[in-house]
């Protein structure tokens, strides 16, 4: 069943709601275009690949009135299968197209709904969409924190470097540091609770922040791995997207 | 054994497996490394092959259907299959690239190598200019000669570098301005660009005229274009691609940080200047920030908006340059004088500033990691311009200000963000920066131009032709705007601008020749205000002298022009004009050559085989025995044999037009073996041989000892020989005439018909047993069946041949073929003799008398097909 949050979002896609949609695209577009560059390897272009991401979103905003949450489908899988669906589409249109005939678009197979019964199709991939959540999260709390506070957190986590270097740079103390650490790290704790209930369709789903070395629970022993966690993530998401930046760039 | 010794074994052996492991997992994990590596070679080259070959055959099957759909009339699809055999073509193209280059670079881990061909070359492709000319359906552009182009943005509009006229100079040049060149930016509906896209451009347009940043402008019902002036400079895409290639992986040395950052703070002064006139620039980039001698100047006026507008926000921008929050609020249907459009283009420079040090666009907005090497404090301020609104920087001065603390500290890399004025608390309002100057040329020459209209009377400006008017009347509109409308006495009248397309307002009480200059000088009453506040050039001098200054630039600008204009301008002469589309297709065009190539490839080997087959087909029945030797220059008709040819003094069908007069043939050669051959004639045949031979000189094609051969071989029925009647031949490249026989005979083409000389020698005495002439004519009918000549026993016969066959009896003595030394006289006797290559010794044995074959070759002759064919059953 979907939680309030999930349901909520999934209402605001239904209803057209284009804030909500460029959030979708935001968060997931990059994985998006990081699996159809994987399926379309030689095939596809990357003008293309940015064309069908934006496409699967047009595909997943058709389907969105479809989509039954008793099914079973994971969010990731959901995607997933859209955006398969979406690079199918474009390559049987390009064959059609150079056998000079019209065909028009498959309809889309959701099959996967039931089939699926909550199983990932591809580790990685669900590796990325996860990555995708948790960068989300970041942003969110970058956006609402103070940007000293953040700064100092990005400092620390994300840069590495010593609280009392962070100290000396912003001419504060090391306490001042920490106790700034921890309130971003709380507000980080939250996002990510959020963010991940958001887009999450089953409960193994919403898990897999703890399973990941996330654990939403305030935990002040867990800290250190929280933050090691986060940083982990936060370093692979920008080597994922340095790829996808460096196909985009040729 | 004691304890001891075996703990030591235990944990010897512990550690050593330990180390073993240490050792063995890196090399067991480069060995597959190496593996995979050269797998994914492997299977690179074959996909690519495969690809390359599928391609190559889809390309061929477009050319026929472009050129069908040509024929048949239908343009678009037939550009539709060029655009698609373009496609392939490219692809095809890229395939031989990776097949030659790429993949074997990358096997041998050289792809630094490839780096400039697959990145920086079809970047440079992409950032060409189009045509050097606007097409003739966007026409000219009064007043301006166009000397080049520039790129195109994502605008629409085609940018033209032009430069302007005299008149335009002088109205230039009133305005206070010494103009070069400009550049044009045109949208033309022919030309592909859309209403919406002129529209924009043109609200653009009114916004950055209150900056004075336009010079000219016109809309027709057709096109829309206005002046800019050129700045000449490449864009700091390009300035930072280049500190980068000299600055290495590690990023911006602090030498090359100083005169970055100093870029920087041009941009953000000229923004800041754009956000006290009101507007925001929206397009802040690399590409939009051109670099002139170390200065930032910020270009593309495409998207300026005014900050209070009532318009809708548009998500228009360049990705990863633009605030991403932006979008959202664009999206949410937000007003643009709802949001803060300056935090945008700070957000902007901040983008900007990251991208200059990480040569690398911020892909993750405020997020975005820092990864080469860069003063802390500088990567604060880039994320304080990046981060989120309420958090970032309120005004460009701002920025500048915490920019200018790292820019004036002698070691960068030293200063905290602790140091910045943002962060001490101080803020703008802090540290207020030095604002631009307004131009003080504008000031004062447009002052000047007041003052002389007033002593000038009668001087009036045609409004809908120059560019006088135009700039004339945009000063005071900016002016005014700048000072307050009403603000101030004005002894001038009311200007009210009619149309701002074309320029043309009107002058509301007062005479047209005040109206016509009241542009400069309703803008005089306002520049007084910025005179109060901004130095002056040209403070002290009076209006008029300030005025002839002026005049004086524009004479020598004038002069410049004619000096230009005289030597001539031939770089416009490569303007590309399409003949059928608007949208050359060279897939096309690449079809159309394709197809030209391979019709006149196949029409010259049609023709080259008609003239091959000409002979038979024309020429009359012949008598049996005969032959025919069909030339490119007619026709040969020979006896059966060489006495039957001598006799007919060669000549059999006509004038000596029939033969081919093939110049400087080896000339020579040839007259020794017709002189050769005379010997066999007799005397009256000689007579007729000479005579033939005097009439057609030194260039008679067919060579005496080729025909000796073919015919002899004729006269034997071998295959091979002119056995046909009809045979064909031709006349090759050396003079000599290869023989073409029909079936069964093979065809015969070069001029050497020899596969060497033979020479048959039996020394077996008389009343041998078995007797061997049946075993020799075999021999020699084989050998000549194999295009050999024969000479000796079943040979030619004739005096040569005899003399020969002496001759290598003389070196053979009374030896045997057993005898080495006898053998060895031979070789050598063949080394010296160019007319036999071989000699098919046949003798009885020195120890028993029995019949023996020996052959023996000319040391450099070689004999395994002769061999073969002896050995042949």
């Amino acid at each position: 069943m979907l939680n309030t949050l999930t349901t909520s979002f999934v209402s605001r896609l239904r209803a057209r709601d284009a804030a909500a949609w460029y959030e979708l695209w935001e968060t997931f577009g990059p994985v998006l275009r990081a699996q159809l560059t994987k399926w379309g390897k030689g095939r596809i272009g990357v003008e293309t690949v940015r064309d069908l991401s934006q496409e699967t979103m047009a595909a997943l905003s058709d389907s969105i009135d479809r989509f039954d949450p008793t099914r079973g489908a994971r969010f990731s899988t959901w995607l997933l299968a859209i955006a398969k669906h979406t690079l199918g589409d474009e390559i049987d249109r390009r064959m059609a197209q150079k056998r000079g005939s019209g065909k028009r678009s498959s309809a889309l197979d959701e099959e996967w709904m039931t089939s699926a019964g909550g199983r990932s199709p591809d580790g990685e991939y669900e590796a990325a969409v996860f990555r995708a959540k948790v960068y989300a999260a970041i942003r969110l709390v970058e956006k609402q924190s103070d940007f000293t506070d953040f700064s100092i957190y990005r400092m620390r986590v994300f840069d590495g470097q010593s609280g009392k270097d962070v100290a000396a740079a912003l001419g504060t103390s090391e306490p001042t540091v920490s106790r700034r650490l921890a309130k971003v790290r709380d507000a980080l704790r939250v996002r990510l609770e959020e963010v991940v209930k958001t887009y999450s369709f089953t409960e193994e789903e919403q898990g897999e922040a703890e399973r990941n070395g996330l654990s939403p629970a305030p935990n002040k022993a867990d800290d250190a791995a929280f933050d090691d966690a986060i940083a982990d993530v936060y370093h692979k998401e920008m080597a994922a997207r340095r790829s996808d930046e460096a196909s985009i760039t040729g | 054994m004691t304890p001891a010794t075996i703990v030591l074994i235990v944990v010897g052996s512990v550690l050593g497996l330990v180390v073993f492991i240490i050792a063995a997992v890196p090399v067991v994990k480069g060995i597959g490394w190496l593996i995979a590596h050269v797998a994914r070679f492997v299977y690179s080259m074959v996909s690519d092959m495969a690809r390359l070959l599928g391609g190559l055959i889809t390309a061929v099957i477009f050319v026929p259907m472009i050129l069908l759909n040509i024929v048949i009339g239908r343009w678009s699809a037939a550009g539709h299959f060029g655009r698609a055999f373009q496609d392939e073509f490219v692809g095809v193209g890229h395939c031989v690239y990776r097949l030659l280059i790429s993949h074997p670079a990358r096997l041998l881990g050289l792809s630094a190598l490839t780096e400039g061909i697959e990145q920086r070359l079809p970047q440079a492709m992409a950032q060409a200019p189009g045509a050097d000319r606007p097409s003739g359906r966007t026409g000219q552009f009064e007043g301006y000669r166009i000397v080049g182009s520039l790129q195109g943005g994502g605008s629409g509009g085609r940018l033209y570098v032009a430069e302007p006229d005299d008149r335009k100079k002088a109205a230039f040049a009133r305005s206070g301005r010494t103009v070069e060149q400009v550049v044009i930016k045109s949208f033309s509906l022919a030309d592909g660009s859309s209403l919406p896209q002129i529209i924009r451009e043109s609200r653009a347009l009114e916004a950055a005229k209150k900056l004075g940043l336009i010079l000219d402008h016109e809309l027709t019902d057709q096109r829309f274009f206005y002046v800019m002036e050129y700045i000449p400079g490449d864009s700091l895409t390009v300035v930072t691609k280049r500190l980068h290639s000299e600055a290495g992986p590690e990023g911006l040395t602090e030498r090359q940080l100083g005169p970055v950052m100093g870029m920087i703070a041009d941009l953000l002064g000229e923004l800041d200047r754009y956000h006290r006139g009101g507007l925001w620039h929206k397009d802040v980039k690399p590409d939009n920030i051109i670099i002139n001698k170390g200065r930032a100047f910020l270009v593309d006026l495409g998207l300026i908006t005014p900050l209070r507008s009532a318009m809708t926000l548009t998500t228009h921008g360049t990705e990863y340059f633009r605030d991403p929050e932006m979008v959202r609020m664009a999206l949410r249907g937000a007003k643009v004088n709802e949001v803060d459009g300056v935090k945008f283009d700070i957000y902007g420079v901040g983008a900007v500033l990251f991208a200059v040090i990480e040569n690398s666009f911020p892909a993750h907005g405020g997020l975005s990691q820092f990864s080469k090497s860069c003063p802390e404090a500088l990567r604060w301020i880039v994320r304080r311009a990046m981060t989120d609104l309420h958090n970032r920087y309120a005004s460009a001065g701002e920025m500048l200000a915490d920019l200018r603390t790292v820019l004036g500290s002698a070691d960068p890399f030293m200063v905290k963000p602790v140091d910045l004025p943002s962060v001490r608390g101080g803020g703008a309002g802090a540290v207020p920066p030095p604002m631009p100057e307004v131009d003080p040329m504008v000031a004062g020459v447009a002052a000047a131009g007041a003052a002389a209209r007033k002593e000038r009377e009668g001087f009036v400006f045609d409004v809908k032709a120059g560019i006088g008017a135009g700039a004339g009347g945009e000063r005071p509109a900016a002016g005014g705007e700048q000072g307050g409308k009403g603000r101030g006495s004005r002894s001038r009248p009311a200007i009210a601008v009619a149309d701002w397309w074309t320029g043309r307002y009107d002058a509301v009480g007062a005479a047209p020749a005040a109206g016509a200059g009241a542009g400069p000088g309703a803008g005089a009453g306002e520049r007084a205000e910025d005179a109060r506040r901004t130095p002056r050039r040209h403070a002290g001098k009076s209006a008029a002298a300030q005025l002839e200054a002026a005049q004086e630039r524009v004479r020598r600008a004038q002069e410049r022009v004619g000096r230009r204009m005289s030597r001539g301008a031939t770089h416009t002469s490569f303007a590309r004009r399409g003949k059928f589309s608007s949208e050359p297709n060279p897939g096309v065009a690449a079809a159309f050559f394709i197809f030209l190539g391979a019709a006149v490839f196949g029409a010259f080997m049609t023709i080259r085989m008609a003239a091959n087959n000409r002979g038979p087909a024309s020429a009359p029945a012949l008598a049996a025995g005969e032959v025919r030797i069909e030339t490119d220059g007619g026709t040969v008709r020979l006896g059966p044999t060489m006495e039957e040819t001598i006799r007919r003094g060669f000549v059999a069908t006509g004038t000596e037009d029939d033969w081919v007069f093939d110049h400087a043939q080896s000339a020579g050669s040839i007259q020794e073996e017709v002189a050769r051959a005379m010997r066999d004639a007799t005397p009256d045949e000689r007579d007729r041989l000479v005579d033939a031979i005097n009439r057609f000189g030194e260039k008679a094609t067919v060579t005496i000892e080729k025909l000796r051969t073919r015919l002899a071989q004729f006269e034997r029925g071998m295959p091979g020989g002119m056995s046909g009647v009809g045979a064909g031949a031709r006349h090759d490249e050396d003079g000599d005439v290869a023989v073409a026989a029909p079936a069964p005979v093979k065809e015969i083409v070069g001029g050497d018909f020899s596969s060497g000389s033979v020479l048959i020698l039996d020394m077996v005495p008389e009343g041998a047993d078995p007797p061997l002439e049946d075993t020799l004519k075999k021999i020699s009918s084989k050998l000549r069946e194999r295009w050999y000549r024969v000479l000796g026993e079943g040979g030619e016969g004739g005096a040569d041949d005899v003399e020969m066959q002496a001759a290598a009896r003389r070196v053979i003595e009374l030896s045997g073929p057993d005898d080495a030394q006898a053998v060895e006289r031979v070789r050598r006797w063949l080394a010296d003799e160019p007319g036999v290559d071989s000699v098919l010794w046949i003798g009885t044995r020195g120890d028993n008398g029995r019949t023996m074959l020996r052959l023996v070759s000319r040391p450099t002759f070689d004999e395994s097909s002769l061999r073969a064919a002896l050995t042949e059953r």
